[in-house]
């Protein structure tokens, strides 16, 4: 089946991100596919590039930068509810003199149309919030 | 229809209230400490019998949470399972 | 089947209950929430919008958020038919849980019984919360 994600809640704070991460890892390995996962409201600080969680812990952000680089898991976050917490795209950062950095490698920004999309396109939506 | 509960409390109140027959609810995060039998009992032991209970094993263990305290009618799934009831129900809700 | 002449559907349609259980003023998330459900109306999907639990007191009237500086939710509510959602409905059981009636609601909303209700979320696609 074709499974969409939704990630509703920080890292850290609540388990949310490490569930859905758990889950994705077991849905790929029982060879579904992840058609995409949508970090929206506080779910953007998944994508904190300058997240330094100390070295004996996981590392949440870097996981989901590798699960995109490894297996290609498109990770989209939403440019509004970026914007709003201070999470700004490349390109949006230098126009406004904010810090370009912001972004982990792996995620894009982009609009709710992304998050429609892979719901329709998908059997299953899960949402994994706070 | 699989309900998928990550707390105690109101959020699991508001979905037990909610289940009809063959409804399928799933526990995890927080939510398996309802699993736990307790004094007064947990809503969970409530449930009708055609309504099936999951709890996802690796939240349990990870809060130490032994089968033996456990109501009966739980069943557990790890990760895999997860997976399969979301596979196997539509829709899903997510109640949190 | 298609005829001849007529245009293949691009998109699917799918339906999408938006189940608003909580208060629109305790965070951002339910403005955010607001905006998940206008985007699927524009992609076309057949959209029911919920309301339940803490939720029904989302569609009372003389609500007055700016005094603390935020936004006013009901304009969006008002505006949903614009966009062809014309599927609200309120929980009854919920409505009689706060004693509200149906003219005290701020827009025309559909209540129906929790079991009316039941039956229709099983033949949905998608369910979205926050």
């Amino acid at each position: 089946m074709k499974i969409s994600i939704q990630i509703n809640a920080s890292p850290y704070q609540h388990q949310a991100a490490d569930t859905a991460w758990h889950f994705i890892q077991a849905a790929l390995e029982a060879g579904h596919e992840v058609y995409r996962v949508f970090f929206y409201h506080d779910g953007i600080f998944n994508a904190c590039r300058d997240s330094r969680p100390p070295g004996d812990e996981r590392d949440i952000v870097k996981r989901w930068s590798a699960l995109q680089s490894e297996k290609g898991v498109d990770l989209v976050v939403c440019v509004s509810s970026a914007q709003r917490r201070g999470l700004l795209e490349k390109s949006v950062a230098k126009k406004v003199g904010g810090y370009i950095h912001a972004v982990a490698d792996g995620f894009r920004i982009a609009g709710l149309g992304l998050l429609m999309e892979s719901v329709i396109e998908s059997d299953r939506h899960l949402t994994f919030g706070a | 229809m699989l309900y998928i509960v990550n707390k105690k409390g109101e959020v699991l109140k508001d979905c037990v209230e909610r289940l009809t027959s063959h409804d399928v609810i799933l526990l995890i995060e927080d939510a398996v400490f309802a699993a736990v039998k307790t004094t007064p009992s947990s809503v969970v032991s409530t449930l009708a019998s055609d309504i099936s209970v999951y709890a996802l094993r690796a939240d349990m263990k990870a809060r130490g949470l032994d089968v033996q305290r456990c109501y009966e009618r739980i069943q557990y799934v790890d990760y895999a399972g997860f997976v399969e009831l979301v596979e196997k129900n539509k829709p899903v809700r997510s109640c949190f | 089947m298609n005829q001849i002449g007529t245009l293949p559907l691009v998109l699917d349609v799918k339906t999408f209950f938006f189940i608003i259980n909580k208060g629109l003023q305790g965070s951002v998330c339910g403005q955010e929430f607001l905006d998940i459900i206008l985007m699927a109306a524009a992609f076309d999907q057949k959209v029911v919008v919920l309301f339940e639990g803490d939720g029904v007191n989302a569609l009372v009237k003389n609500q007055q958020p700016e005094c603390l500086n935020l936004k006013n939710m009901m304009p969006i509510l008002d505006t949903l038919p614009v966009y062809d959602i014309n599927d609200v409905i309120v929980e009854k059981e919920s409505m009689e849980v706060y004693g509200l009636t149906e003219n005290e609601l701020a827009i025309k909303a559909a209540v129906v019984s929790r079991s009316d209700i039941k039956k229709q979320l099983r033949s949905a696609d998608h369910l979205f919360g926050f």
